[in-house]
């Protein structure tokens, strides 16, 4: 069997990742094929979605062509962005129940906590993407209270708790002194406290990268690059002349304001294009 | 014995580089002392493309059991040349822009999934080397067994807070030379943590005279092997050599073996010489027939090729910006550094017009390489370290 995972796995290694990870090993641990799609660049996934908001649910029908079955999970960003007022809720939410509907595939719908649903999980929108579930399932107790308590009766009859999320251990303790210790020893220990603090980057709970609205992991060219390397367009070596140029024309509409959406909009269909 | 795995972005025998050879030798090395050992590696031999050249799945290859996995390529190359660029004008780099500069040349999710399975089943899992999405996403899946071999280098990419993470949260890191040790400790607290240095393997025999013979070299000859890129300084050392031949009309040439491609320019077409890939067992005969060896990388970590010049009996010619080989040469004795290309010039001129001189610095250094850095000597530094986890 073939399942398509569209969450985020580590980094960072947060509750939520964890959690998505102990899923992807239940699956393959019962013999499935698992391909990992996620909603936020540089997580552990065989593909990334190019595309935040309503955008996304259309790569994930496209995504899902070839797959048995689907387990998705709603996080912060996905499917629709932190900054998105109402409608964009609605849009986002919409899209993504349009799309699963479409693909007709049994579909796992994921709530690690309820606060990964900005505006909860009740409204119209919402409960057409529960509609479309065959399953449902809460990260934790409490999150199981407050989807049970919102669900219609029928989406109720599908919530499950999902696995315990995965454990992983602890780094390397930083450790303590002992009482004669020289200010050098406790310089290191302070430094070493304070690398700990700073490795949230990789396995940690504070999660900095996370809240980090997923339009900010697109390029911003200008920002802090001398002039000669903005203006110079990535080049490689044995290009057709014409894709060359193209590139070249998209990287200068790329640094104007005026033209960039227009270029982001051609490399995101290139990229679509290159990929289904 | 301890149930260890290697996990190493590129691993087999036609794999250039000298992090990669230190754990493939390491790995069976180990082996062969009876410990179980997994290599844990990707489909690709091509550090430039990582394309899936290798078929996943598992082999065992000299007691070494190897499971391989499938590079994914970058979703988006461009925003990795924009990281990179920024990164090397300066610029301090957020967390998300570290993390996708990591993923922008290779991930491998099924590695990183196996290992999220199977790492209860390791006494110790060493990653090596540092730079890669391998070692930087995997190690902190299981830091408490980890240990980093990081081939550290004093370059932009070694101040990274994802690179001082990994180098602060494993719970051993072992170095290949003094001065890396000493750079880690400007980059990061460290943890337990061993100079183990690095590994060569002392052929029994040379046959100097035969490789003359079967490649056609006439002229007397300074040696560059390995990867032939702008990292390792091989552009500035071919000029280097240009501009000694246009001094000093050197009756020398410069021989290169190795990976990447030489682009040798057509006004030295004749002097410097490709030959491509050396069959391992050339190897040790290419280093006794050179008169030198030039070693213009500044970024080593051990620096094995010079180890293996000084035990065929042949100077070395070093840039003296590496550290590392710096070190070395002071210590053994065995190699003369340069600051420019002047100096590198007057180096060629020295082992040109006088290589008894030249030579008399090898011999020295031969003695210095058998009693630090053969492999017995550091498997012996391995396994005590491996007992902590066993």
């Amino acid at each position: 069997m073939r399942v398509l995972v569209v969450g985020s796995l580590p980094p960072p290694i947060s509750e939520r990742s964890r959690g998505l990870l102990a899923e992807v090993l239940r699956l393959r641990a019962e013999g499935a094929q698992v391909e990992i799609l996620s909603p936020r660049a540089n997580t552990v996934a065989h593909h990334h979605i190019a595309a935040p908001g309503p955008a996304a649910a259309l790569e994930i029908g496209l995504a899902a062509r070839g797959f048995d079955e689907i387990v998705l999970q709603l996080e912060p960003g996905f499917p629709f962005t932190a900054s998105a007022g109402r409608a964009g809720r609605a849009a986002g939410l919409g899209a993504l129940s349009t799309a699963l509907k479409v693909i007709r595939r049994p579909v796992t719908l994921r709530l690690a906590s309820v606060h990964d649903l900005p505006g909860g999980p009740g409204g119209r929108a919402a409960e057409s993407l529960w509609a479309t579930a065959k399953r449902i399932e809460a990260g934790d107790e409490a999150t199981f209270e407050a989807l049970a308590a919102t669900l219609s009766p029928a989406a109720a009859q599908k919530l499950a708790l999902a696995v315990a999320p995965l454990e992983l251990k602890a780094g390397r303790p930083a450790g303590n002194l002992a009482g004669g210790a020289s200010l050098e020893d406790a310089t290191l220990l302070v430094r070493a406290r304070a690398a700990e603090d700073r490795r949230v980057i990789v396995r940690g709970c504070g999660d900095p990268v996370a809240e980090v609205p997923l339009g900010e992991w697109l390029p911003r060219p200008g920002v802090g690059v001398p002039f000669p390397a903005q203006a110079q367009a990535p080049v490689r070596p044995q290009e057709p002349l014409g894709r060359r140029a193209g590139r070249v024309l998209v990287h200068a509409a790329d640094g104007v304001s005026l033209t960039r959406p227009l270029a982001r909009s051609v490399r995101l269909a290139r990229k679509l294009a290159r990929r289904y | 014995m301890t149930k260890v795995a290697f996990v190493a972005p590129r691993y087999g025998p036609r794999v250039i580089g000298g992090a990669e050879a230190q754990v493939r030798d390491a790995a069976r090395g180990l082996a062969a002392r009876g410990h179980e050992v997994e290599v844990l590696t990707t489909c690709a031999e091509d550090h430039h493309t990582w394309a899936n050249s290798l078929p996943p799945g598992v082999e065992v290859e000299e007691g070494v059991t190897i499971r391989r996995f499938e590079t994914v390529p970058s979703s988006d190359p461009l925003l990795w040349a924009s990281i990179e660029r920024r990164m090397h004008a300066g610029e301090k780099l957020s967390p998300s822009d570290e993390l996708a500069w990591v993923s922008g040349r290779l991930m491998v999710p099924e590695l990183y999934l196996y290992l999220a399975e199977a790492a209860s089943r390791y006494d110790a899992i060493i990653y090596s080397p540092y730079l890669f999405w391998t070692t930087l996403y995997c190690l902190p899946l299981a830091p408490e067994k980890s240990i980093l071999i990081p081939c550290l280098h004093d370059e932009d990419y070694a101040y990274l807070e994802v690179v001082r993470a990994c180098l602060a949260g494993a719970a051993g890191v072992w170095f290949l030379s003094e001065p890396e040790h000493q750079l880690a400790h400007r980059l990061a607290p460290l943890g337990s943590h061993q100079v183990t240095g690095g590994g060569v393997h002392v052929p029994e025999g040379y046959d100097p005279d035969g490789f003359r013979e079967r490649y056609n070299l006439e002229r007397p000859f300074v040696l560059y092997a390995g990867r032939r890129e702008g990292g390792k300084g091989w552009p500035e050392a071919m000029a280097g050599f240009g501009a000694a031949l246009l001094r000093h009309a050197l009756p020398l040439d410069l021989v290169t073996f190795g990976t990447g491609q030489a682009d040798i320019p057509p006004l030295l077409s004749r002097r410097v010489i490709d030959l491509g890939y050396l069959e391992p067992e050339e190897v040790p005969n290419a280093f006794a027939a050179a008169s030198a060896y030039l070693q213009p990388s500044r970024n080593e970590s051990f620096s094995r090729t010079i180890m293996e010049a000084w035990l065929a009996g042949t100077p070395v010619i070093a840039n003296s910006a590496g550290a590392v080989v710096a070190w070395h040469c002071e210590r053994s004795g065995g190699g003369i550094l340069y600051g420019d290309e002047t100096e590198l010039g007057e180096c060629l001129r020295l082992v040109a017009e006088e290589p008894k001189v030249a030579a008399g610095l090898a011999a020295s250094a031969r003695e210095y390489v058998l009693s630090n850095y053969r492999w017995p000597t550091v498997l012996d530094l391995m396994e005590k370290e491996l007992e902590r986890f066993g």
